[in-house]
Parts: C-alpha cells; sequence; structure tokens
C-alpha cells in the first residue's frame, strides 16, 4: 500500500468538477483507491463518496493506493490536487 | 471519544424538558462524555465509594426529602459534597427549588444547576436517550442503503456492480432511498445500527452514464427516507462457478459493522437476473423469519419426516392421481 497525504489548494474545494477528476484520473488505476478526510474514508472511485467527505480548501486528504499499480496512481491524483484541478491559473 | 457540551444538551433539551437555569452566570462549558446518569442518594447521605464522577446528577423526590430533613449547615455540607465530585451539572426535577445557599455554592463552584416540572425517572429517560443518540459512535461506509417493505437493506458489493442502478430500481417499484454510495453508520446499543446520509449527499443518487439525480424532485417525497436501521445486508458478487454458495437458505451468514453480526444474503449476479425482485424477496422473508417463518427449516423438518416413515415401511409407489 502506498500512501500520501495532500492538500486541497484550489478555492472551490473538492466539488462535483473536482471530484469528477479525480473519479476519472483514479478509474484508469486497477488498484484499489481510498481517499480520506477527517474521520471519513471512501472509494476514491466513487464520485458521491468523494462529495461526501466535502473537503474544502485546506483540507488535508489522504490518498491510498494499493494494487498493481499503486505508486503511478498515488502520483497521478496527488498532481491533481498539485495542479488545483486546473481551475487557476 | 465523542463528548457532548452541556450548553448543546441545555439548547437541544430546553424545550422538552422545560428546562430553567437557576444560576445563569455559570459557563455550561463542561462535556460530557457518558450517557449515565447519576443519582446522588447514597452520595448525599455520606457514602462516596465508587461514585461515578462526570455524569449529570438528578435530584428527585427521596433525595429532597433527604436534604430538607437536615438542617441548615448539615443541608449544605451534604450538597457540597456532590458539588466536590466533579459533576458537570445538577438537575432538579418536579419543579423543585433548594434554598439558596445551596444554589450560591454550586454558582461559586461553577456547577450550573437546572430544574425541570418532569418527575425524575422522565428526565432520566429524556437525558439518557439524547445523550445515548449523541454520544453514539459513527462511522461511514460504501454501499447503498434502502428501506424495502419497511426493512432496512444494506447493498454493499464492489463499485460499479450496479448498486446505485438497483436502488434507482427499487424506488421505481415504491420503495425509499435511504443513502447512496456514502453511508453514515451510528451504533446505538444493544446491536442496533442506524444508517443514513452524509450531509451533502441526501436524496442524491450517481448513476453512471447518467449524473447525479435527485430522487426527491424525481420521485417525491414518498421516495425518501431519512434514517433506517440495518436489518439485512445484500451483498452483490460477480458470478463464480467455482464458489460453492449455499442454495438452500438454511445457512445463515452474518457481516460485522461496528462489531454488531447482521444477517447477510449474497446474490451472485448473472445476465437476466432481476435484482430487485430478488432485494424485495430478501426483506419480506426477514419479515416471515422474524415472525417465527423459516421455509427452508419447514421444509426440512417436513422431509426428515417423509424419510424417517418411509424408512420404517420400506418405499411405497404411490400412483400421482
Amino acid at each position: 500500500m502506498v500512501q500520501q497525504n495532500v492538500l486541497v489548494t484550489n478555492v472551490k474545494g473538492l466539488h462535483l468538477r473536482a471530484a469528477n477528476e479525480l473519479v476519472k484520473t483514479a478509474s484508469a488505476f486497477e488498484s484499489d483507491i481510498r481517499v480520506g478526510a477527517g474521520d471519513m474514508e471512501v472509494d476514491g472511485k466513487s464520485m458521491m463518496g468523494l462529495l461526501g467527505l466535502a473537503a474544502s480548501m485546506g483540507t488535508e486528504v489522504r490518498i491510498k493506493a494499493s494494487g498493481p499499480d499503486e505508486r503511478e496512481a498515488v502520483r497521478a491524483i496527488v498532481a491533481l490536487f498539485e495542479a488545483k484541478f486546473d481551475e487557476e491559473e | 471519544m465523542k463528548t457532548v457540551l452541556l450548553s448543546s444538551l441545555y439548547r437541544d433539551l430546553k424545550a422538552r424538558l422545560k428546562l430553567v437555569l437557576l444560576n445563569e452566570e455559570v459557563d455550561l462549558d463542561a462535556s460530557i462524555s457518558s450517557p449515565d446518569i447519576g443519582r446522588p442518594g447514597l452520595l448525599l447521605s455520606g457514602f462516596r465509594e465508587g461514585f461515578p464522577s462526570g455524569r449529570l446528577q438528578v435530584l428527585g423526590h427521596v433525595e429532597f426529602l433527604y436534604l430538607e430533613h437536615l438542617d441548615g449547615a448539615a443541608r449544605l455540607a451534604a450538597f457540597e459534597s456532590l458539588l466536590g465530585e466533579q459533576v458537570p451539572g445538577v438537575i432538579l426535577t418536579d419543579d423543585r427549588r433548594l434554598p439558596d445557599e445551596l444554589v450560591e455554592s454550586a454558582t461559586s463552584r461553577r456547577v450550573p444547576m437546572m430544574s425541570t416540572p418532569l418527575s425524575a425517572t422522565e428526565t432520566v429517560q429524556c437525558l439518557y436517550s439524547y445523550l445515548l443518540g449523541e454520544l453514539a459512535p459513527e462511522t461511514s461506509m460504501n454501499g447503498t442503503m434502502v428501506d424495502v417493505y419497511g426493512v432496512g437493506i444494506l447493498i454493499t458489493g464492489r463499485s460499479g456492480i450496479g448498486k446505485s442502478e438497483c436502488a434507482l430500481d427499487l424506488v421505481d417499484r415504491g420503495h425509499r432511498l435511504v443513502a447512496d454510495d456514502l453511508i453514515r453508520v451510528i451504533s446505538m446499543p444493544p446491536g442496533i445500527l442506524i444508517a443514513r446520509s452524509a450531509e451533502p449527499l441526501q436524496n442524491l443518487v450517481e448513476v453512471r452514464g447518467v449524473g447525479v439525480i435527485d430522487i426527491g424532485s424525481i420521485f417525491g417525497i414518498r421516495a425518501l427516507r431519512r434514517q433506517k436501521r440495518i436489518e439485512v445486508n445484500v451483498h452483490l458478487t460477480d458470478w463464480d462457478r467455482n464458489l460453492h454458495q449455499d442454495r438452500t437458505g438454511l445457512e445463515e451468514r452474518q457481516t460485522e459493522i461496528m462489531g454488531v453480526g447482521v444477517p447477510c444474503v449474497s446474490v451472485p449476479l448473472v445476465a437476466g437476473k432481476n435484482v430487485s425482485v430478488l432485494v424485495e424477496v430478501v426483506a419480506l422473508n426477514h419479515i416471515l423469519k422474524s415472525y417465527g417463518y423459516n421455509a427452508a427449516q419447514v421444509l426440512d423438518q417436513k422431509l426428515v419426516e417423509q424419510l424417517r416413515q418411509s424408512g420404517r415401511r420400506g418405499f411405497e409407489y404411490k400412483d400421482m392421481e
């Protein structure tokens, strides 16, 4: 299992479009992906789960992956957060 | 561990218990971590051993009789022995009042005092059930929760297997959605699990290809339920010919959620299988079982009896009409 924590840095937080991007990225990997914030942890390939996290700007999010492509999966998802889901210049 | 602030308890129960704060200058910032309510009769009479600290104290009829029969100084001393036990608050029942010097003593020790017109039993019951709910352990899990014929069905299975589509079909057939995808589960002892939707997702279902849809707007209020006890878990799996499946229904499997066993029915999916009808039958069968009828057991008993008789007489050929 690979885990990395990342901060939500885009102003809108993990809203509908961002969650959609995350699901798209996560679904491309075979590994099981979990995303956690606070006391909750949800399936990274489930849109509703991610929305349920209600992760706003400044929240620390835990990205966990386990499977054959776990390293690449975590790297790709962390990159999404770091790029602020391409929402701001 | 979860805690409840006395100020939120006061805010939530003020109307129901008709609470009056007797010393308003004291802050309600104590936090309560146990649902148990204290009755300080023995402590007031001088027996301190084993007195549990941290509990709200409710003074009822006998405690008042006892305090009344003491003279001034002894009464204050008895009451102060209670205040010295780190109690988060004291509640007087039946609209009774204590002498001013006792209330003043509580104020100087920063112990809030409240009064209610309800009886001690009613007060304890109300406080206990409120605290039990507020302090109940909570977790979140992946799945879909539906009320089918009044039976709380938790549908689980890997992502993409069709939990949400199944819920949609069930709602279309007149059943009620509790939560889709992300479920908050609250454990209420003994052995009761309550499922709710996570706040921002209430009434919503995500269907692949369609997107997020609002069940309340499409189907109306009859399709929704705010919370429901988890009674049966229907676990959807991919069809696997090597998997040995119990075909009789005699075997009762259980899933464990927060340390509570929930009856589990595993349903392998194949093309053409109508999952919604299956879930309905699981719910109805659960109701039948709760009324004491287990079809698999009845069939088994009938078979055993028949086989025993035919064994005694030799197998008789009977003409079938």
